[in-house]
């Protein structure tokens, strides 16, 4: 804090004595707050090891054994989840508070570790045969299982990652510059993930399951749904009038609800996915003129339409930051 | 000198600072209020996430307007030169946001400035190229120009660090001669070495001058930079001009190694956040400097002892730190109870996905 300043508004009669000394104290005695470097390079810490461990375990197959490797990840895992079940605190529909500060990068280390288990478990020994998606299934329960138990939205994040690659919405972005989309089921079954994690956030909220879960069901929720919307438009060409009818209407949903609770994230998010959809449409249109006017008008529509998107979002702006001096 | 107006700067000011007295529970509310009503806000700085979709147009509009003057003016030659007029262009409309429609951080204000910064060295760069003049060194030197002034302008600090770096990028090139792979280069170090400390003393002097307030954080990222400038002094020669895989001399390796333990020690007598952090990410990017010339151990005993120790540093420095010692403390920095909630939901996300959970 700024003593001068203080001094100055004490001057102006802004603040009493007693603040001005108060100001003057801590500042004597102010602690410099290493909280969220050490938090990072606990992290830091975390995945270095997890990493290294996948390394090892990949390269020294052939020396050191499957079963020793094998072991070796699950006993690692095993010892972080008996740590966490030992000092969690008991269950509660609720927020739970973590014990400690480590507890949570004990169980996220625990949680990569058993993924890298099961991961070999299933290439070297197929203890799950041919059928692969048991393979992402499985440990997706245990990680929702272990996110709910433990009350931690990082190991749900993963959980939501896994449940993702078991419906078979997987993006490479390499694959996707070569050649687009790799077929209708990616974009159907990103549809129902994303109307899934809806009902997941619904549920959390209608029954108090872990309400604080909503964030993050919503945000992987929107996003996954916006993205599956915008992709059906081109995938599903003849019928993409439809579609950007749904996602305009999905759109409209998400700004009339940011506009209620007043959250900025999820509105430009909606009107800017909106907007690529209109995009989109409008640009349709205008090459079926195929010629150099069709070019213009096209430039013409981003300059106007950028600009009345600007002009929409500062009043959106204004409407919810009431204290706004424009 | 800076464009946008000195009050409203000096009101955000004292705002932040009352927001953060009472965090710390220093004032009471009424004293917050009286002190908001007294330096009302008089610029237009919209939420964050507004500001994110607000520069995104900004870029789109922008570029959708040069790509029309491109093919209206028929441009085949001359494309340097509407390139530079494009980056006048985006100052000019940067001057007219800040100056009449008073935005202050709008998300529209920064993409012009970092558009216009663009541009002009960009046009400026090709036509040098095209026309077959201007060395590599007097090339930076129009990058370091446009920069620093912008930046002084419209104390943009990611104009500033690119201002500084392009300096020292100047000075090396200016410099370095590259002879018979011979690559730390006595002279080139040794300027880059007196530059960078004169940058460094420069910015702090000014740093804790009155009239600098509104560039606080400007002149912090040139103290990075030139912290990072003396590190690197014999290593950033070589390795700005492509010779990555010489290997380095023994006052390189010097300067690699005990230039971070320095840092951090100033760091923790002086209790200066930034020369600690500054001086851990030199240390890591040290160790990846040797390891790119000595595989003493193979990469994953390397990433399994190094996770191991910052598993251990970090957790015993977090129990030694439960209660404050020697002006650290591992206690969060008490929170802005001003700030909506709804302004951190993509914080929380991030944070959380970073293994905390809050």
């Amino acid at each position: 804090m700024d003593k001068i300043l203080f001094e100055q508004l004490h001057a102006s009669g802004l603040i009493s004595d007693q603040a001005l000394k108060a100001i003057c104290d801590k500042e004597a005695n102010r602690q410099v707050s290493v909280h969220w470097d050490l938090r990072i390079l606990l992290y830091l810490g975390v995945l270095l090891v997890s990493a290294g461990l996948g390394i090892l375990l990949y390269k020294h197959i052939d020396t050191i054994g499957h079963a020793i490797l094998l072991a070796i990840a699950a006993l690692a895992a095993a010892g972080c989840f008996t740590y966490c079940f030992l000092r969690a605190l008991p269950y509660s529909a609720g927020r739970v508070a973590p014990p400690n500060v480590w507890f949570d990068y004990v169980l996220l280390l625990g949680c990569l570790l058993l993924l890298t288990f099961m991961g070999y478990l299933q290439f070297q020994y197929q203890v799950f045969g041919s059928r692969w998606g048991l393979a992402t299934f499985m440990p997706m329960l245990l990680l929702f299982a272990l996110a709910y138990y433990f009350d931690h939205r990082g190991v749900l994040s993963l959980a939501i990652t896994n449940l993702g690659a078991w419906m078979g919405v997987a993006i490479e972005p390499m694959q996707l510059m070569r050649t687009g989309w790799s077929g209708n089921n990616m974009v159907v079954n990103g549809l129902i993930l994303g109307c899934t994690l809806h009902l997941a956030c619904w549920l959390a909220l209608r029954f108090e399951v872990k309400s604080h879960f909503e964030t993050v069901y919503r945000n992987f929720g929107a996003h996954i749904l916006f993205i599956s919307l915008l992709a059906a438009m081109g995938v599903f060409h003849h019928y993409y009038i439809v579609w950007f009818l749904v996602l305009m209407v999905f759109s409209g949903y998400y700004i009339y609800r940011s506009m209620s609770a007043g959250n900025f994230y999820y509105l430009v998010m909606a009107v800017l996915y909106s907007y690529a959809g209109l995009s989109y449409v409008v640009v349709r249109f205008l090459i079926l003129l195929n010629n150099m006017t069709a070019v213009y008008l096209i430039i013409f529509y981003f300059i106007g339409s950028g600009l009345a998107l600007v002009k929409l979002l500062m009043h959106f702006n204004r409407k919810l930051k009431q204290n706004d001096s424009i | 000198m800076i464009a946008y107006n000195t009050t409203g700067l000096h009101n955000e000011y004292v705002r932040k600072q009352a927001r953060e007295a009472l965090a710390e529970g220093c004032i009471s509310n009424t004293e917050f209020e009286n002190i908001s009503a007294a330096h009302g806000v008089t610029g237009y700085t919209p939420n964050f996430f507004v500001r994110v979709g607000l520069a995104l147009l900004t870029l789109l509009i922008a570029t959708c307007i040069f790509g029309l003057m491109a093919l209206v003016l028929h441009v085949d030659d001359g494309f340097h030169l509407l390139i530079i007029a494009g980056g006048l262009a985006c100052y000019g409309a940067a001057e007219y946001f800040v100056g009449a429609k008073k935005h202050r951080n709008s998300g529209v204000d920064n993409m012009l400035i970092r558009l216009a910064a663009y541009c002009i060295w960009g046009g400026i760069a090709w036509s040098t190229m095209m026309a077959g003049s201007g060395s590599t060194a007097a090339r930076t030197a129009v990058v370091f120009v446009v920069c620093a002034l912008l930046a002084v302008r419209f104390a943009d600090q990611i104009l500033a660090t690119i201002a500084a770096a392009a300096l020292l990028f100047c000075i090396v090139t200016a410099t370095f001669s590259p002879a018979a792979g011979v690559w730390t280069d006595d002279v080139s170090a040794m300027i880059l070495l007196i530059v960078s400390t004169a940058m460094y003393f420069a910015a702090t002097k000014a740093a804790a001058h009155p009239a600098t307030r509104h560039y606080q954080h400007c002149l912090q990222r040139v103290t990075i930079v030139a912290l990072a400038g003396i590190y690197g002094c014999y290593l950033l020669p070589p390795y700005m001009l492509g010779f990555y895989d010489t290997m380095p001399g023994i006052p390189a390796w010097v300067c690699l190694f005990t230039v971070p333990v320095v840092y951090i020690t100033i760091g923790l007598r002086s209790r200066s956040v930034l020369f600690i952090r500054t001086g851990i990410i030199l240390i890591a990017i040290s160790i990846l400097v040797f390891r790119q010339f000595h595989h003493v151990v193979p990469a994953e005993v390397a990433l399994l002892g190094g996770g191991s120790l910052l598993l251990i540093v970090s957790w015993s420095l977090i129990r030694y730190l439960r209660t404050p010692r020697h002006g650290f403390t591992f206690e969060p920095e008490k929170e802005d109870p001003t700030e909506p909630d709804m302004d951190k939901v993509l914080t929380t996300e991030l944070v959380d996905r970073a293994g905390g959970k809050h």
